[in-house]
């Protein structure tokens, strides 16, 4: 690879063990890939690694916590520097860990606005080159703003952080940005749940070459709205990992077809229509039995707390039932300010501080981890990304079609379609 | 012996050169998703997701060496991999068509042997029971291929 005399400079140790340690690892990664030199990075985000489960007992990622918290203690000792913005949500229970993130130049995020592209800051912009931290969010700013980045994971955005950089490959390159796919949607999204079913038979579809960027045609611009895309942009994560896509005539790269695909030909063309919609609601259709868990997965944007607030006015949810919410950072201060945190509250939702935390038996348990150790039998959702993440579990979970039918079925206690 | 066939890599592979029994998959792999093994007591790396991975249905990955096209799903196979290779679990090696940006830097930590854009589909060459050898260094596979 061609590096500049910085880089150089940072892999000959001449700035210290951490620096040439992480200039190593991206030194592999890049001749791994193909990439011919490094490029600078305008923000990286390390919210991947916020000790979700990390550190704790005999959770299987402690391994990967203990390698990343060797390099910080390397990173504080050499008093090293993440050297391009870099953000981290704080979600971890160890003492003193923000201020060790602070040391090292990273800015905190409140904890349910990590998750989603909803709170990002510094938010990317069009043609910069990025490390994001979740899949969800890498797929929005590559599709809908036209920033540029991969799924490089924990380690690689931790590595990207502190040298400020990451390797040319990937959907950093002109020819990787370009569509290979043509889907061609027919009928009707009704809802962020009918665009997560399409983004995740599409992501199905190519997850044993997620790298043909799809380019979808049919779709109405006009009717679109944030929460469907960021709903359609976690599922392009789900089954399968689609970092990029393109649609005809909303993203910044797709004004029509033939920019999308460059002038080329597609090599492959595919129909998602209702038949195909009913495939993917099929898979995870609820069988009838009583739910234990019901969830809404993603932080409620200010429009869907607007929306649960007023189905759930004057109701209350089923003494059975495990209903949780969390919030993003700007619904929790709309809730507060508009009296929807009472709705919520007297209705007995939990609202909870990370995604995917559920009450059961009086403690906070998390359902991709813990759904079969804690006895629990049927999970009631909004989301694909849950089926996926649950099914290894090897419980039933059920795919609700609405936000109205999720939260009739929390208040009834019986599954509503 | 069966007979041989050598694949080669468009580029430098991961790691250095391992041998072992093939694992072969046409689907895409994610630890979180079809690894529940790992949340199990005792740990394991027994794939418990039937609907995504019916073909390695519980099946252990520890010790093989993984043929599969890439990865799928979010970045939690890299920890996952991490903490089952620490704990001896990992695979030995693994062969992909593609690999998945959050594999690869699980393979560069850990050193495993991990090839990928080989001149030929390892998921159609290799077939489940080869006898495999990785050479990550310089990027190339050479398979024996099972007596019938």
């Amino acid at each position: 690879m061609d590096l500049t005399r910085e880089e150089q400079q940072m892999l000959s140790g001449a700035e210290g063990e951490g620096y040439k340690k992480a200039m190593e690892i991206l030194v592999k990664m890049g001749e791994y890939s193909g990439a011919k030199r490094m490029v600078p990075i305008s923000w990286a985000d390390l919210t991947t690694f916020s000790g979700r489960w990390g550190g704790h007992g005999d959770s299987p990622d402690n391994d990967m916590y203990n390698f990343l918290r060797a390099f910080e203690d390397l990173s504080l000792k050499e008093n090293a520097k993440f050297k391009c913005p870099t953000t981290i949500v704080d979600a971890s229970n160890e003492p003193g860990r923000n201020e060790r993130m602070e040391k090292l130049g990273a800015k905190l995020v409140a904890p349910s606005g990590g998750s989603g592209p909803q709170d990002v800051f510094p938010l990317p912009l069009f043609g910069q080159y990025v490390a994001p931290g979740p899949t969800n969010v890498a797929t929005y700013l590559n599709s809908m703003v036209g920033a540029r980045g991969n799924n490089e994971g924990p380690v690689g955005v931790h590595m990207a952080a502190l040298t400020g950089r990451i390797p040319e490959y990937g959907y950093l390159l002109d020819e990787n940005r370009h569509g290979k796919v043509l889907v061609e949607v027919k009928g009707q999204l009704k809802n962020y749940i009918d665009w997560a079913v399409l983004g995740f038979y599409i992501s199905k579809r190519l997850s044993t070459h997620y790298w043909d960027v799809p380019v979808l045609t049919g779709i109405d611009p006009i009717t679109v709205t944030s929460d469907d895309i960021m709903s359609f942009c976690a599922s392009m994560n789900h089954p399968g990992s689609v970092t990029h896509f393109l649609i005809e005539g909303l993203s910044p790269e797709a004004a029509t077809l033939e920019t999308a695909f460059d002038g080329k030909e597609p090599k492959e063309t595919f129909i998602v229509g209702p038949k195909e919609m009913k495939e993917i609601y099929d898979m995870y259709a609820p069988s009838g039995n009583k739910p234990d868990i019901v969830t809404v997965r993603f932080p409620l944007t200010v429009e869907r707390l607007y929306e649960v607030a007023h189905l759930l006015e004057g109701k209350r949810i089923h003494k059975d039932v495990s209903f949780a919410v969390i919030l993003s950072n700007s619904a929790k201060l709309v809730a507060e300010r508009y009296g929807l945190r009472e709705v919520l509250e007297s209705a007995g939702v939990l609202m909870g501080d990370r995604q995917g935390q559920v009450m059961w038996n009086g403690r906070i348990i998390d359902p991709w981890v813990d759904a079969r150790r804690e006895g629990i039998k049927t999970m009631v959702t909004d989301s694909l990304k849950d089926c996926n993440g649950v099914g290894q579990q090897e419980i039933e979970v059920a795919l609700l079609p609405s936000l109205e039918a999720v939260i009739n079925t929390a208040i009834s206690g019986k599954i509503e379609v | 012996m069966g007979e041989t066939i050598t694949l080669k890599s468009k580029h430098k592979g991961i790691g250095g050169t391992v041998e072992g029994e093939a694992l072969v998959t046409e689907n895409a792999l994610s630890f979180i998703f079809d690894v529940g093994g790992i949340w199990r007591d005792p740990m394991s790396a027994t794939v418990t997701n039937k609907q995504e991975m019916p073909d390695w249905y519980g099946k252990d990955l520890s010790g093989k060496v993984l043929v599969f096209p890439t990865g799928r799903g979010g970045i939690f196979s890299t920890a996952l991999i991490m903490g089952l290779t620490n704990k001896g679990l990992g695979p030995k090696a693994m062969i992909n068509v593609k690999t998945h940006p959050v594999f690869a830097y699980a393979s560069i930590v850990l050193n495993i042997p991990t090839v990928d854009e080989l001149d030929q589909d390892p998921c159609e060459v290799i077939k489940t029971g080869d006898w495999v050898k990785v050479d990550g260094e310089k990027g190339i596979v050479e398979i024996t291929k099972r007596k019938k």
